[in-house]
């Protein structure tokens, strides 16, 4: 059997990508904004990357002056919207990794679209600070 | 309806199934209408194209994606509008451009197709 269509209904916005570097091998927040461009949405519920043994989707909730993170099992990309991992809202933690990672590197991520039949892969660049894109 | 060919260098080229989604300074464009247009500009026009691969595959165009994949060894791509041997066809060159995302179907390396962010575009014939 042949190999179907591929998907390409999701983009990254311009410049929404990167990962933000802490020293000592410490949790690393990712950052991106997924365009879709279809008229359905996609769930999304499994992210691997090689780089580190594991990510996970957490959201910052603030409750008046306290804020506390919340783990989520898959996140959604709303047909013709958009889903936006930026800082002080949703964020990608990558924990562990699995060889020295430094300021210019790129993390490899795959994010498992709808039934997992569709990959999308993304090399996001390794920063300490957005303004340094 | 234009095909399109990847240059892949040294006279080697790869037929591509669609050139979608070109989007210069956040406008989505359609390919041929841009070629239309006589689209040189005195400014850099930045931006995306995704590009989606048929059937017939070159093997060395996964190891380019690899190497366009890295955003600290960005080159300047060339997509060819026709017939990539015939003399008049037009050449689109994406100046300083990367991978910036692929699509599979698996896990494979093998993509079957891959954005590219540029940060000119400009035609050659």
């Amino acid at each position: 059997m042949g190999k179907l269509p591929v998907s390409t209904d999701i983009t990254p916005a311009e410049k929404s990508v990167y990962v933000r570097w802490l020293p000592n091998g410490l949790p690393a927040a990712g950052y991106i904004v997924l365009q879709n461009s279809a008229d359905r949405a996609f769930d999304v519920n499994k992210i691997v990357t090689p780089n580190y043994q594991s990510v996970a989707i957490y959201q910052t909730v603030t409750d008046g002056e306290s804020s506390k993170m919340v783990k989520h099992d898959k996140f959604t990309i709303p047909a013709k919207g958009e889903f936006a991992f930026v800082p002080g809202q949703y964020h990608l933690m990558f924990t562990k990794p699995t060889h020295v990672i430094t300021p210019g590197d790129h993390v490899r991520v795959m994010f498992y679209l709808g039934d997992g039949k569709v990959v999308f892969k993304i090399k996001m660049p390794v920063r300490t600070s957005p303004e340094l894109y | 309806m234009t095909t399109y060919h990847l240059d892949l260098g040294d006279g080697r080229t790869e037929a591509l199934d669609a050139v979608t989604k070109l989007t210069i300074i956040n406008n989505e464009l359609d390919i041929n209408a841009f070629l239309d247009s006589k689209p040189n500009a005195p400014v850099p026009l930045w931006g995306n194209v995704l590009l989606t691969r048929g059937s017939s595959r070159h093997e060395a165009t996964t190891a380019w994606v690899d190497e366009v994949e890295n955003t600290d060894t960005h080159q300047d791509v060339v997509l060819i509008a026709g017939d990539p041997a015939h003399p008049t066809s037009r050449r689109i060159r994406l100046t300083d451009a990367w991978a910036s995302a692929s699509y599979h179907l698996d896990e494979d390396d093998d993509p079957d197709a891959f954005l590219i962010s540029f940060t000119d575009i400009t035609v050659e014939k």
